[in-house]
């Protein structure tokens, strides 16, 4: 048997295959991508299409762009119903109370948006301001500093920022067994096969409250794409982040978990099957879901850090 | 590749590089990473492979072997740490001095050079500062580690040996990085996982080949947590175990009660000799721990999502067990350097 029939296809290739054939004859939404874009956001590249060259690299020790740069802090905070909600702690959702066991994403080839609607690519750095390793950053509540990352940019006034809710397309190929942090095993978003990773795995528990009725938020998630074919999403995060070239820069990143939730329920568009049999399950529906309507909706907002 | 390409060039620098005295095959921290693994992790400031490094590692063994680190005198940290097992116990409490018992399962201590989380819960994140705390518990080896220090100084034999491995460096230090530079060497990569990795494709059985594709199935899920390679993702999960009133597992840390019933993930390498198997001991035999799987855990609150009930037949049950059976390495249970 050689490795390839070991080779699983990851969760949102298969769940897509499935439902490729599933809603091939229904209809959706008939305006992707418009219903619940921020009217004040410039377009962005659409998720599921390649990045050009320059973009879809992924180096170990990447160089630094340019010379001029302020490092901007950003602090990420879960968010459920606008309010923030700590990690393994309860919290309040229609159906009684929700406690996230695991929530960890890659954010990668991150870029600031001016109010123009120009995109200017930063780098990732760590607190020395050298670039970190592929440009990605591991969200992760579970490591002490897992919800701090920090880029590196020109000074000035930005209207937002934009990033890959997950890995670019060269850093999906890589091997996990030959690759330094986070690009790694125990980053916990790696799929049984030679290269790919899950772009973000999700799992709570819902415990009901009596008398609710209807379905609860989603209690797993994991995203992927497949390398080469179905790529992670590019998101906005809406927010004024002032860059001052002399004084320390913060934000908050607000992730949404109701929004996340929203998106991994909303309609999947048939995308070509893998000659793979597919693995089923919601799971990977809501995976799927995820990453195809990622960019259609507010997940991530900027606040002023206080 | 890059990564495990140094790896073995640092082992090609070194493999001429024994310490004083010890014999080639003697020779207790040059290896390779086993297949899966990124390359071996530097140990602070003594290089593996080299004199250095091999002397810490030889006084860590004598260390480990050594039942004078416990109050009665006849409690060895490999005691319940068995060579032939693992580095686990056969039982599912370890008894400690005065036959006491702990709560927890005995982990095997293999391939740890690679974790970043030590015990069940992850209370500490290396071997300096796990290394002692065994000898110090009450219910394990229950000496205060001065007073194991004074006994290890009172050897004149130790007293070479520390001197040679460590100048300079205080005692207290000198004993937790002798005892995790030796843990950090117990590296198992010889199993018929192991080379079935490397390319050797007659390395596993039929039985052996269909587990692995079973347990790399979402039919099965047990990638989730055991990826290929190490077979861990060094994470805590609530694997369906931890039933209501029990062990609390990484909440006691974290203070999370999202982390209730949460334990670290343990990595497979000699699985079958290290049972009985879970946090607790609770699970007797590989059959059993499929069983509690397939039937999707215990029961007990905050059980991971991952944790549902499982279609396996009968058979992908055996060729499971078939597959943690190939991921026995026969020369690292009956390794010489291991008395």
């Amino acid at each position: 048997m050689s490795r390839q029939n070991i080779w699983i296809p990851r969760a949102t290739f298969g769940a897509t295959a499935v439902l490729a054939v599933l809603l091939g004859a229904c209809g959706s939404d008939p305006h992707p991508g418009t219903r619940d874009m921020p009217s004040d956001m410039p377009p962005d590249m659409p998720p599921s299409e390649p990045l050009t060259s320059s973009e879809n690299t992924c180096l170990e020790s990447p160089a630094p762009r340019g010379t001029a740069r302020s490092l901007v802090t950003f602090n990420v905070v879960f968010t459920y119903g606008g309010k923030p909600v700590i990690f393994g702690e309860p919290f309040a959702v229609p159906t009684g109370t929700l406690t996230l066991t695991n929530l960890r994403f890659f954010a990668s080839n991150f870029a600031l948006l001016t109010a123009a609607g120009e995109s200017v690519p930063v780098d990732l750095v760590g607190a020395d301001g050298v670039p970190v390793s592929y440009n990605t950053q591991l969200v992760n509540p579970e490591d002490p500093t897992g919800m701090t990352f920090r880029v590196a940019a020109p000074a000035g006034e930005y209207a937002g920022a934009s990033f890959i809710f997950g890995l670019n397309d060269a850093c999906d190929f890589q091997n996990p067994s030959s690759s330094r942090p986070p690009l790694t095993q125990t980053s916990q978003l790696t799929w049984p096969q030679p290269f790919g990773f899950l772009f973000l795995r999700y799992a709570a528990t819902l415990v009901r409250a009596s008398g609710t009725t209807g379905d609860g938020p989603p209690t797993q998630i994991d995203m992927g794409g497949f390398p080469g074919a179905l790529f992670a999403p590019r998101v906005q995060a809406v927010g004024g982040v002032q860059v001052d070239a002399v004084a320390s820069n913060a934000v908050v990143m607000n992730m949404a978990l109701d929004e996340s939730f929203r998106a991994s329920e909303m309609p999947i568009e048939p995308t070509p099957p893998p000659a793979f049999p597919p693995p089923p399950g919601i799971t990977f529906q809501n995976g799927e879901s995820l990453r195809q309507n990622a960019s259609k909706v507010a997940i991530f907002s900027l606040t002023p850090a206080n | 590749m890059r990564v495990s390409r140094l790896a073995v060039g640092l082992v090609a620098l070194v493999s001429g590089c024994a310490a004083a005295g010890e014999p080639a095959a003697d020779r207790l921290t040059i290896s390779i990473a086993p297949a899966g693994y990124p390359a071996a992790p530097i140990d602070n400031d003594a290089l593996p492979g080299t004199p250095l490094a091999e002397a810490r590692a030889h006084l860590g063994r004598r260390l480990f072997f050594d039942p004078r680190l416990s109050r009665t005198g006849g409690i060895a940290c490999a005691t319940c740490h068995r060579p032939d097992h693992g580095f686990a116990d056969l039982d599912a409490v370890s008894a400690g001095v005065d036959g006491r018992r702990g709560t927890r399962n005995a982990p095997a201590l293999v391939n740890l050079a690679w974790t970043e989380h030590l015990f069940w819960d992850g209370r500490v994140p290396t071997l300096e500062q796990q290394s002692t705390m065994p000898i110090e518990n009450p219910d394990e080896m229950d000496l205060p580690l001065a007073e194991a220090i004074a006994r290890v100084n009172a050897d004149p034999a130790y007293g070479r040996a520390f001197a040679d491995a460590y100048a300079g460096v205080d005692s207290e230090t000198a004993l937790r990085r002798s005892l995790a530079t030796f843990i950090r060497s117990l590296v198992s990569g010889q199993s018929p996982y192991d080379r079935f990795l490397r390319g050797d494709n007659t390395a596993l059985l039929p039985g052996a080949r269909r587990g692995m594709q079973m347990f790399f199935s979402d039919k099965a899920g047990c990638f989730h947590c055991h990826p290929s390679g190490p077979l861990t993702n060094d994470g805590f999960f609530n694997n369906g175990s931890y039933v209501t009133g029990g062990d609390v597992g990484r909440s006691a840390i974290t203070g999370r009660s999202g982390d209730l019933g949460k334990f670290k993930v343990p990595g497979l390498r000699n699985v079958a000799a290290t049972g009985p198997y879970m946090h607790d001991g609770s699970v007797a035999t590989l059959q059993d721990a499929i069983e509690q799987y397939a039937r999707g855990g215990r029961g007990g609150p905050n059980t991971d999502a991952v944790i549902v009930p499982l279609l396996l037949t009968e058979d992908d049950k055996a060729d499971l067990v078939a597959f943690l059976r190939a991921l026995t390495d026969d020369r690292f249970l009956n390794d010489p350097r291991y008395p």
